[in-house]
């Protein structure tokens, strides 16, 4: 697992409220409760913070899964 | 365009009709029309108001009974354009992606939406009125 993807782990797990919630890069929204439309703006909003990255909306509402938003931490990082 | 248009209402959601009229009693609301959108599964009640009004929004289930971990809330703000089919056209050209691919008809309304990805956090619904033919018959 990717640093990225791990300390991903730990932002998931916050902005959802579960110490047991477990994601790789496949996983999308459909395969995590509660991961709406508002619930993935406080997503991106903690994911910035952690990573300190700042996404545009467009680059946002691209993200088809977990690992393209590891694939877009990183680039913003490198 | 929506730069500058007008506020048509904001979308409450309520876990029942119970809630909704509770709400409605509270806050003095008297409601002016009510439909029931199929796609959206939900009762829509909107009261009467003269600068924009209040949507009561009753699920039935879906999505929208999910909102807000089922507890519901302030869910949207409405504004309303004058011809939805070029706002989205101008939306799209600046690369947002409204929830629907085409419009969806509400009652007299045509309706769409701008995900809170667009403004980190509001869901904006937009609103053309449609003109129904009693309307155009009108002296």
């Amino acid at each position: 697992m990717s640093d990225t993807l791990t300390k991903l782990h730990d932002v998931f797990r916050d902005v959802f409220n579960d110490d047991e919630l477990t994601i790789h890069r496949g996983t999308a929204a459909e395969d995590v409760d509660g991961w709406d439309s508002l619930q993935h703006v406080a997503l991106v909003v903690n994911v910035e913070n952690a990573f300190g990255v700042k996404f545009t909306s467009r680059e946002v509402a691209g993200l088809k899964n977990v690992g393209g938003l590891v694939d877009l931490i990183d680039q913003k990082r490198s | 365009m929506v730069r500058g248009s007008r506020l048509h209402h904001v979308g409450i959601i309520c876990r029942d009709r119970v809630q909704a009229n509770e709400t409605a009693a509270l806050l003095g609301l008297h409601t002016a029309s009510e439909t029931y959108v199929d796609c959206y599964e939900a009762d829509c009640i909107f009261t009467e108001g003269s600068q924009g009004c209040i949507e009561l929004i009753i699920p039935r289930g879906g999505k929208l009974a999910q909102f807000n971990k089922g507890v519901g809330g302030l869910h949207h703000i409405a504004l309303e354009v004058d011809d939805l089919a070029a706002e989205s056209a101008r939306l799209n050209a600046e690369g947002v992606e409204l929830l629907e691919d085409t419009p969806v008809e509400a009652g007299d309304l045509l309706i769409n939406f701008i995900p809170p990805i667009y403004t980190r956090g509001v869901i904006v619904e937009l609103v053309q009125t449609r003109s129904t033919p009693e309307r155009e018959e009108s002296p």
